[in-house]
């Protein structure tokens, strides 16, 4: 049974990963909290990387990660799959195999809780999709309705791939069309197409799985997964303190209708926060209006951004480009220079 | 000047409102009200991506006034009128455009008004003219779904050259989705911008 209700995207203020709270605004928060050190923890937020890894012993290391976020589609059952997509990506993006998933569900009193079995089938048929096992949730009362997914995976701890380790003259691959925050934005504002409305759920639901299981056997120094921050903040990330990255505009894979709704600014506002956040770290003035806001636009569930050496870069992408026709070779790692990004 | 309460409203919206707005005859300046410096900023974009005249004032913390001057600009393109295909305009002057919000004609049993509905159908086929547009909403969606007995004339209309379009919220709502049989999907710009730019519009 399909089950569409207005309702549900009608009940939220901002849906998906646009919801997130500001790079900046976060890492201002999390600075001065008190931390037990413990030399087990490989990856913790101290470096802003997709997930935590725990070391458990000599070989194997536990990936940690939580996301959710309120409605982005009215469609129940896909909403599910979304988010669980999402939350599961982290895993994929360090390198790691999901084992468990644990529901997290906050949902109105008033609505029809027929919606919130739809959710949590569509959630439950990715977990299963991924190989994990669902084992447990929380639910709780809330105003508006959202839902996600805390997600343990496993990772052999020489093969964890962190966001912020990039090797200079690498290539950089991005796995899935950029632009389905604009669709979503424009959908809100009734002016998206059914089609393109099509193309971002079923990019938005397909799991970063099949693009990561690629990766093996192949020399790759990073990888992360764009979200709300959009490509340029993960971007950022990805540079650290020791690399800059430049980005080819032309080569960018993006959705049609996204570059359109752009250009007639159906804009969302945490493009807006990405931009700001990007602001005297990227010169994106030159290039055209609406290709910047894909380049800010904040993505639920977006594709992988896979740092490789470039010798590889081009059979690495056809193997991806199997299942993930769209992905593309979007830039490269370059020694430092005054502009983290630079686009070429 | 139209002041434009978008207090609590998320982007876009204040954006395609604000545009909207502008489209409208006579609009010269706006005033937009919003509750948060991200929204000025994506007015900002637009406005100036337009070449338009952009000011603010910060009344608090949650509260932004933004005007929105044309400055002899021409008004913004109203948004994307989403799958009408862009180069068929029905241009004010010329062009019947027929909306249909209903699957009977008239007032009375209901049975008659199926008779009847499926009868006007019929009879635009043979309209020296044929409407430029025929959209479908509420229960007319049940008009251009599978089973329907206007499917063959609505067909015969389209090879006159006739668009048909249907609104997809109506099929989603009568979980008709996946029967469309003739036509398109629209949604609500599509069949208002068509609505307010026709010559002549008949309303059933």
């Amino acid at each position: 049974m399909e089950r569409k209700l207005n309702a549900l995207l009608e009940s939220c203020t901002s849906g998906g990963c646009g919801a997130k709270i500001s790079p900046g605004t976060l890492s201002q928060l999390l600075t001065g909290l008190p931390v037990l050190r413990d030399d087990n923890l490989l990856v913790g937020y101290g470096s802003s990387d997709d997930a935590a890894v725990y070391r458990l012993d000599d070989r194997r290391s536990l990936v940690m990660t939580v996301d959710f976020f309120p409605p982005m589609v009215d469609d129940a059952r896909i909403f599910g799959k979304i988010a669980a997509a999402n939350a599961l990506s982290d895993v994929y993006a360090m390198g790691g195999r999901p084992l468990t998933a644990l529901n997290l569900v906050c949902f109105p009193q008033a609505m029809d809780t027929a919606v919130l079995k739809e959710i949590l089938v569509g959630g439950a048929e990715k977990v299963m999709e991924a190989g994990a096992v669902l084992s447990g949730g929380h639910s709780i009362y809330d105003k508006e309705p959202k839902y996600g997914l805390s997600v343990t995976g496993i990772v052999d701890t020489d093969k964890i791939i962190r966001n912020d380790t990039p090797r200079v003259s690498d290539k950089l691959i991005l796995t899935k069309p950029l632009g389905v925050g604009i669709i979503m934005a424009a959908l809100r504002g009734e002016a998206a197409s059914m089609e393109a409305v099509r193309k971002a759920t079923a990019s938005m639901e397909r799991l970063n799985k099949y693009a990561a299981e690629k990766m093996a056997g192949h020399s790759v120094s990073a990888c992360t997964d764009v979200t709300g921050f959009g490509l340029l903040a993960h971007a950022l990330e990805m540079a650290g303190d020791a690399v800059s990255v430049v980005v080819y505009p032309d080569e960018l894979p993006y959705f049609d209708e996204a570059y359109r709704y752009a250009g007639e600014y159906l804009l969302t506002a945490a493009g807006q926060r990405n931009r700001n956040h990007l602001a005297g770290k990227a010169d994106v003035e030159r290039l055209p209006f609406a290709l910047q806001e894909l380049m800010f636009d904040p993505q639920t569930s977006g594709g992988l951004l896979i740092s490789v050496a470039a010798g590889e870069a081009e059979d690495l992408l056809s193997a991806i480009r199997a299942d993930d026709p769209s992905a593309q070779i979007i830039g490269e790692i370059a020694e430092r220079d005054k502009d983290i990004i630079l686009f070429r | 000047m139209e002041i434009i309460d978008m207090l609590g409203k998320p982007c876009p919206i204040p954006v395609i409102e604000a545009k909207k707005a502008l489209a409208r005859p006579g609009a010269d300046s706006i005033l937009v009200k919003v509750d948060n410096f991200v929204a000025v900023q994506n007015l900002e974009k637009m406005a100036k991506g337009y070449g338009y005249g952009f000011t603010y004032a910060e009344k608090s913390p949650d509260a932004f006034d933004v005007s929105v001057s044309l400055d002899g600009k021409a008004p913004p393109v109203q948004a994307t009128a989403a799958d009408v295909p862009q180069d068929i305009q029905c241009a004010p002057g010329e062009g019947l455009v027929v909306a249909i919000g209903r699957n009977t004609m008239g007032e009375g049993a209901e049975e008659l008004g199926k008779i009847l509905i499926k009868g006007f159908v019929y009879s635009l086929t043979e309209l020296p003219a044929p409407p430029a547009y025929v959209f479908f909403f509420n229960s007319g969606a049940y008009l251009t779904t599978e089973g329907a007995n206007t499917i063959d004339d609505l067909k015969k209309l389209e090879e006159k050259g006739t668009k048909i379009f249907t609104c997809g919220t109506c099929l989603n709502y009568y979980n008709l989705q996946e029967k469309l049989a003739v036509g398109a999907v629209t949604n609500m710009f599509g069949i208002t911008e068509k609505l307010a730019a026709a010559a002549n519009v008949i309303n059933i």
